[in-house]
C-alpha cells in the first residue's frame, strides 16, 4: 500500500509541476498563434483609402497589400531581390523571350474560387486595360495548365518579375469583377490575409481577417482592422495620444516630437524616401525653363541643408540623384550645390531675370510644407512660385499632364529599380516624355536613345547599365535638380505590437501584428 | 391663409432651382478639366472625346444644367469623379448628420439664447447683464474653429472627458454642439436682449402696468409676444449661420457629415459631389426658412390680422 | 446746398459729440485705428520679403524672446511681422469685401426702390435666391469655381454680402422714397442719378454705417475660417486664419504659434463690433439710459 501511495503522489506532484510550466510558458508575452478577437483602428488623413477601389489604384498601395497577393514579391524591400509569392517558381526561356510560372496549389480567393492558371490569366486581362505600360511587351498569357502559365514576350523583358511584384499587380477574382464591374468594392475580392468586410465611402473601411489564407507567413493575428479617415492632422495626432485610434503616420517631424512626449504612444522610424523635385524644360507657361542655363541656376539657388532643417530637424539626407539612395543606378554627377552667386551668373548669361521667372507648382496635402520651403529657398532671390494644391489622385493626374513648371515627385522614384521610375515616365505620350526635356535637345536625343536600348536588354544587370547612363544624361542636362531623402514615420499606441514599417512600401504592415493586452 | 402658405410651398423648389442654377455657374467657371483627371495615364484625343461626351461636358452649360435638374428630380445626382460611385451613395447617409447638427445647435441656441437675452433684458445693468454681456461681445468675436481647437485639446485630450471625434454615442456630440452653438448664442442674446428692452420701453407696458397687472404676467404676455417676431427671423438667419460654421465644426471632429464631405470635393474639383452638397445643404435652409416664415405668420398679429380679416370680408359679402 | 443736407450734417456731429463722451467707444476706435496704421505701415514695420515670408531653418519655432517678440513659426519667420502683414489682410477682406457688399447694395436697392416695379421685382428675386444660400456655402461655391487666393476670398466674400445689404437698404430707402422733398425735387425735373445720390444716400447713410460694422466683424471671422480650411489665401502669404490653422500642429508643444493669430483675430473682431454698438447707441439716443 504504501509504495502505491508514493507513486500516486509522485504522479500527482510531476503532473503538477508539469501544469505549471506550462502555464508560464503560455502565460508569456508574444506572438499569439492563431487568431485574436479584436478591432484595431488605423487612420488616414485624407480619404483616399476609403473609397471604393478603381481597379487597384496606385494610390491604395497599403489596401492592395492586404488584401491580394502577387505573383511575385521582393525580400526585404530591395526590388532587385525577388522570391516567388503566388508563382511559386518560375523558369525563363534562354532567349528571354518567355517564361513559364508555377503557381501555388493552395491559394483560393475569399469567394472560395481557387486561384488557378486561367483566373490568373484572366484578371491581367483587366489589369492590362488600367496599366498597359506593364504589358506593353508581353505578347500572350496563356494557361497552360492548372497551376501553370506561360508569357511570351515580343520584347525582352528583363524587368518583368520586378515590375510584377509591385502591388497594382495583384490578382484578382477575375469572376468577381465579370459580376461587379472593375469599379466596385464588391469586385475587390482577392486571396490576401485580409478582406474587405464593410465600408462607408469617405469615413472608413473594415477589414476582416481571412481565415482561409494560404501563406502561413503572412497569416494574420487581428481579427479586425478599421480604417478611418480623419482630414485633419492634429485630431488624428490628438486621438492617437488618447487611444481612439491605433496607429497612424505623422506627417512631420514636430507631430513626433509632440507624441515622444507622451508614454502611451511609440514611434518607429520607416525607411526614407524620395522628394526629388523636377524642372520642366518644355513648359509652355515658362518658356525660360527650356534653356539649361536656367535649370541649372534654379538648382543652384536651393539650400537643401536649411530645406533639410526646416521641413525635417535636419533628419533627411540631400538627394543628389534622382533615384532611391543605395540602388544599383544611383547615379551622382556632383550637379547638385548651393551656389547662389554662380545661379545669378548663369541667370544674367542666360539673359534672364529671376523677377521674370515665374513656376507653377502642383502639390498635395502631404507634400505642402515641403513644396513650400522649397519655395521660400526660390522666393528669397525674387523668382515667383506658385503653389497650386490639388488631392493626391489631382497631383498626379496634373503632374502626369505636364502641367507644372516645377514639381516634386517621389512617387515614380521611391523603388530602388529605376525600371519602374522610367517606365512611368517615360512610357507615356506627351508632356512626360523623356524627362521633360525639349525633344529637339541633344540630352533629350540621348536619353531616348539610351532608354530604348535599355528597353532591349535581355538581363536586369544589361538593363540597369543603360539606366545609369540615362540617368546621367537627366542629371547633366538639370531636369533633377535635387530633393531629399525624407524620414517617414509610424505612430502607435502601446497596444499595437509586433508591426513593422515595409521596406518597399514605407507604411505599416498588420501581418505580424498583434494586439497586447 | 391657406392660399399663402400655398404660394410659398410652391415657390420653395423655384428658389431651390434658381439657387441651384447659380452655384451651378459658380462651379462651371473652374478652369480645372476633370476630364483629364479621369483618364489614364496614356490616352489618346479619342478617348478625351468618349469621355468628355459620356460626361455630358461637351454641351454648353444651360443644358448640361437643365439635365442635372432632370436628374436630380428622380434622385439622381450622377456620379462622383473621384469614386466613380454614385452621388447619392456618397452623400445620402450624410445628410441626417448635417442636418441634425444644425437643427440641434439652432434650437438649442434659440432656447437658451432666448431665456438668457429676456433675463438680462429685465435686470438691465445688473451684474448679470453685464457679465452675459461681456461674454457675449467675446464669443460673437471668436471663430469657431479655435472654440473647436481649444475644446478638443481641453476637453477630449487632456481631461478624456469626451470622445475625440466620430458619431456614435450621445457623447461623441456633445463637444461638436457646444463649439457650434457658442457664436450663435453670443449673437441671440444680443438681439433678444435689445429686442425686449424696445419692447419693455413701449407705452402699452407702461399701460399693463399702471393697470396693476403682476410683472411677470406683463413681461412674458405683453413684451415677449412683441419681442418674438424680430426673434423669429432671426433664427432663420442664425440657422443660416450654422449651415455654414457646421462645415468647419465637423472637419476638426471628423463627423461624417455634409460638411467633410463637400471640402474634400472641392479639394479634389468632383463637381457632382460638390453640386448636390450645396444643393442639399440649402434645400435644408430653404424648408427650415419656410418653417420659421410661416411661424412668423401666425405669431406676428398683423399679418394675421391680415388674412383674418379679409376671409371675414368674404363671409359678410 | 438745401435744408436736408445741412441736417445731416449736424446730425453727424452730434453722433460724434455722443461718441466722444463713451469711454468705450474711444477705446475700441483707438484698437482699430491701431490696427489700420499697422496695416497701412507694415512695409515699414517689417519688410516683406526679407522678413516676413523668408524662411530660416535655425531659428525655426522659437518662444517669445527679445529678437522675435511674438516667437518664430515652422519656417524660421517671425511670427509679429507676420501678423502686422496679416492685419493688412484681414482689413482687406474686412472693410474691402464690405464696401463692395455695400457699395452693390446701395446701387441696386435705390435702383429698385427708385424705379419700382418690375425692376424691384427682378432685383429683389434675385436677392432672394441669393439669401437662401448660406453665406459660407456661396463662399465655398466661388471658392471651387475660382480657386484659392486672396482676390478670389475677398470675391467670395462680398458676393455673400450683397443680399443681406440691399434688402436693409431697400427696406429703409422704400421709407424715403416716400418722403414729400423726393416728389419736389422729382418736379423740379432733377434727374435720377442727382435725387438718388443727393437726397436718398444722406437718409440712410447711418443705417449703412451701421450695417458695414457688423459685416466687418463677419468678414473677417469667415474670412479666417475659409483661410482655415484652405480655400482662402494661400501660403506663404501671412493670414491670421491660416497661421492658425499651420499652427495647430505646433500647438501642444508651441502654443506661441496660436495664441497670438488668435487674439488678433479675436482683438480685430471685438473692437469692430464694440464700436458698432456704440454707434448704434449713438445714434439712437433712445437706447441709452433705463426704460
Amino acid at each position: 500500500m504504501k509504495s502505491l501511495q508514493k507513486l500516486i503522489v509522485i504522479i500527482l506532484t510531476v503532473a503538477m509541476l508539469i501544469v505549471c510550466l506550462a502555464g508560464t510558458a503560455l502565460a508569456v508575452e508574444g506572438e499569439p498563434e492563431g487568431l485574436q478577437e479584436g478591432t484595431l483602428i488605423r487612420v488616414v488623413t485624407g480619404d483616399d483609402y476609403v473609397t471604393p477601389v478603381a481597379f487597384m489604384s496606385s494610390s491604395n498601395n497599403w489596401l492592395n497589400f492586404h488584401i491580394y497577393d502577387t505573383l511575385f514579391t521582393y525580400v526585404d524591400g530591395d526590388w532587385n531581390n525577388i522570391r516567388g509569392a503566388l508563382a511559386r517558381d518560375w523558369a525563363w526561356a534562354e532567349d528571354g523571350m518567355s517564361i513559364v510560372l508555377n503557381l501555388v496549389e493552395n491559394a483560393t480567393f475569399v469567394s472560395g474560387r481557387p486561384v488557378t492558371a486561367d483566373a490568373v490569366k484572366r484578371c491581367f486581362e483587366y489589369t492590362a486595360q488600367y496599366y498597359p505600360s506593364y504589358f506593353d511587351k508581353i505578347e500572350s498569357i496563356e494557361a497552360t495548365g492548372d497551376y501553370e502559365l506561360t508569357i511570351t514576350f515580343n520584347a525582352p523583358y528583363a524587368d518583368f518579375t520586378s515590375k510584377f511584384a509591385i502591388s497594382f499587380m495583384s490578382i484578382v477574382d477575375p469572376d468577381a469583377l465579370d459580376e461587379f464591374g472593375d469599379n466596385s468594392l464588391e469586385g475587390a475580392v482577392g486571396s490576401g490575409p485580409y478582406y474587405i468586410a464593410d465600408y462607408v465611402s469617405g469615413e472608413k473601411m473594415v477589414l476582416k481577417a481571412n481565415t482561409n489564407y494560404w501563406d502561413p507567413e503572412k497569416y494574420p493575428h487581428i481579427e479586425t482592422i478599421e480604417v478611418l479617415a480623419i482630414n485633419d492632422d492634429n485630431t488624428a495626432m490628438m486621438s492617437l495620444i488618447t487611444g481612439d485610434i491605433d496607429y497612424y503616420e505623422p506627417a512631420n517631424l514636430d507631430q513626433v516630437d509632440n507624441l515622444e512626449m507622451y508614454d502611451e504612444v511609440y514611434v518607429i522610424d520607416g525607411p526614407k524616401s524620395n522628394y526629388c523635385v523636377w524642372l520642366n524644360g518644355t513648359s509652355a507657361t515658362c518658356p525660360a525653363l527650356a534653356d539649361q542655363r536656367v535649370r541649372e541656376a534654379i538648382s543652384h539657388l536651393i539650400n537643401w541643408d536649411e530645406v533639410n532643417l526646416i521641413v525635417y530637424g535636419g533628419d533627411a539626407e540631400t538627394l543628389t540623384s534622382p533615384w532611391h539612395k543605395g540602388c544599383t543606378v544611383d547615379v551622382d554627377e556632383g550637379t547638385i550645390y548651393y551656389d547662389p552667386d554662380k545661379a545669378l551668373a548663369l541667370l544674367e548669361e542666360a539673359g534672364v531675370k529671376p523677377e521674370d521667372i515665374t513656376l507653377n507648382t502642383i502639390t498635395a496635402p502631404s507634400t505642402v510644407k515641403f513644396d513650400t520651403a522649397v519655395a521660400g529657398q526660390l522666393t528669397t532671390y525674387g523668382i515667383n512660385v506658385n503653389i497650386n494644391e490639388y488631392d493626391i489622385g489631382g497631383a498626379m493626374a496634373n503632374g502626369a499632364q505636364g502641367n507644372w513648371d516645377i514639381w516634386e515627385n517621389g512617387a515614380a522614384f521611391t523603388q530602388a529599380a529605376p525600371s519602374f521610375g522610367f517606365g512611368t515616365m517615360i512610357a507615356q505620350s506627351g508632356a512626360m516624355r523623356t524627362f521633360m526635356l525639349d525633344p529637339e535637345d541633344p540630352a533629350a536625343i540621348k536619353v531616348q536613345e539610351l532608354y530604348e536600348q535599355a528597353n532591349q536588354a535581355i538581363t536586369i544587370d544589361e538593363m540597369n547599365e543603360y539606366y545609369k547612363q540615362c540617368t546621367s544624361e537627366i542629371v547633366k542636362a538639370y531636369a533633377f535638380i535635387g530633393g531629399l531623402f525624407k524620414p517617414n514615420w509610424g505612430a502607435f499606441t502601446n497596444r499595437l505590437q509586433g508591426t513593422y514599417i515595409e521596406n518597399g512600401y514605407r507604411y505599416a504592415i498588420f501581418f505580424d501584428a498583434y494586439i497586447a493586452e | 391663409m391657406a392660399k399663402y402658405i400655398i404660394k410659398r410651398i410652391i415657390l420653395m423648389p423655384v428658389t431651390l432651382l434658381l439657387a441651384a442654377l447659380f452655384i451651378f455657374m459658380m462651379v462651371s467657371i473652374s478652369k480645372t478639366d476633370p476630364v483629364l483627371n479621369m483618364l489614364p495615364q496614356e490616352y489618346t484625343q479619342e478617348q478625351y472625346d468618349a469621355l468628355e461626351h459620356e460626361l455630358g461636358l461637351d454641351q454648353p452649360m444651360l443644358v448640361q444644367y437643365v439635365k442635372w435638374i432632370g436628374h436630380a428630380f428622380t434622385g439622381d445626382f450622377g456620379t462622383s469623379y473621384s469614386t466613380r460611385n454614385s452621388v447619392w451613395n456618397e452623400i445620402g447617409f450624410r445628410i441626417p448628420t448635417s442636418a441634425v447638427l444644425s437643427l440641434v445647435t439652432t434650437v438649442l441656441i434659440v432656447i437658451i439664447g432666448t431665456v438668457l437675452g429676456i433675463l438680462c433684458a429685465v435686470h438691465q445693468y445688473s451684474w448679470i447683464d453685464n457679465v452675459i454681456n461681456v461674454f457675449s461681445k467675446m464669443l460673437s468675436a471668436i471663430p469657431n474653429f479655435w472654440i473647436a481647437m481649444i475644446f478638443m485639446l481641453v476637453f477630449a485630450m487632456k481631461m478624456r472627458v469626451f470622445p475625440m471625434f466620430g458619431t456614435g454615442t450621445v457623447l461623441h456630440w456633445v463637444l461638436p454642439v457646444i463649439t457650434l452653438a457658442l457664436p450663435g448664442l453670443a449673437g441671440h442674446v444680443r438681439i433678444t436682449r435689445s429686442s425686449m428692452l424696445d419692447c419693455i420701453r413701449q407705452d402699452y407696458i407702461r399701460t399693463a402696468r399702471s393697470k396693476g397687472e403682476k410683472e411677470s404676467v406683463v413681461i412674458y404676455r405683453e413684451a415677449l409676444k412683441n419681442a418674438m417676431m424680430p426673434l423669429i427671423t432671426m433664427t432663420g438667419n442664425r440657422f443660416a449661420m450654422t449651415i455654414g460654421s457646421a462645415v468647419v465644426v465637423e472637419r476638426v471632429f471628423a463627423l461624417p457629415g455634409l460638411g467633410t464631405k463637400v471640402l474634400d470635393a472641392i479639394n479634389a474639383m468632383d463637381v457632382p459631389v460638390i453640386l448636390a452638397c450645396t444643393t442639399v445643404l440649402c434645400a435644408i435652409y430653404i424648408v427650415v426658412m419656410l418653417i420659421v416664415d410661416l411661424a412668423y405668420m401666425f405669431v406676428d398679429p398683423r399679418v394675421k390680422g391680415r388674412f383674418v380679416k379679409a376671409k371675414k370680408n368674404k363671409v359678410a359679402a | 446746398m438745401n435744408v436736408q443736407t445741412m441736417k445731416k450734417r449736424g446730425q453727424f456731429a452730434e453722433v460724434w459729440g455722443r461718441l466722444r463722451k463713451n469711454k468705450l467707444a474711444m477705446i475700441s476706435l483707438s484698437v482699430l485705428l491701431l490696427i489700420c496704421m499697422a496695416a497701412i505701415f507694415a512695409d515699414l514695420i517689417a519688410n516683406y520679403n526679407n522678413i516676413v515670408i523668408k524662411q530660416n531653418g535655425a531659428e525655426r519655432l522659437m518662444a517669445p524672446c527679445a529678437q522675435h517678440w511674438f516667437g518664430t513659426d515652422e519656417f524660421g519667420r517671425d511670427i509679429f511681422a507676420r501678423i502686422i502683414h496679416g492685419a493688412r489682410m484681414a482689413l482687406l477682406m474686412g472693410f474691402g469685401a464690405t464696401i463692395i457688399s455695400v457699395a452693390a447694395g446701395l446701387i441696386l436697392a435705390c435702383v429698385a426702390s427708385y424705379f419700382g416695379g418690375v425692376v424691384d421685382m427682378v432685383i429683389m428675386r434675385v436677392m432672394d435666391v441669393l439669401n437662401s444660400v448660406p453665406a459660407l456655402v456661396i463662399s465655398l461655391a466661388i471658392c471651387s469655381g475660382l480657386g484659392a487666393g486672396t482676390w478670389q476670398l475677398i470675391v467670395a466674400l462680398s458676393v455673400a454680402g450683397i443680399p443681406i445689404h440691399t434688402r436693409m437698404i431697400r427696406s429703409n430707402a422704400l421709407g424715403v422714397m416716400g418722403n414729400e422733398y423726393i416728389e419736389a425735387a422729382k418736379s423740379q425735373g432733377a434727374s435720377t442719378a442727382s435725387v438718388i445720390f443727393s437726397h436718398m444716400v444722406p437718409n440712410i447713410a447711418s443705417i449703412i454705417i451701421i450695417q458695414i460694422t457688423s459685416t466687418v466683424a463677419t468678414n473677417i471671422l469667415m474670412g479666417a475660417t475659409l483661410s482655415f480650411i484652405g480655400l482662402g489665401v494661400k501660403p506663404p502669404r501671412p493670414e491670421w486664419g491660416l497661421m492658425l490653422s499651420s499652427g495647430t500642429d505646433y500647438m501642444l508643444k508651441n502654443p506661441h504659434m496660436v495664441i497670438f493669430p488668435g487674439i488678433a483675430i479675436i482683438l480685430t473682431a471685438l473692437s469692430v463690433n464694440t464700436f458698432g454698438d456704440c454707434l448704434r447707441d449713438a445714434f439712437d439716443p433712445k437706447l441709452k439710459g433705463k426704460a
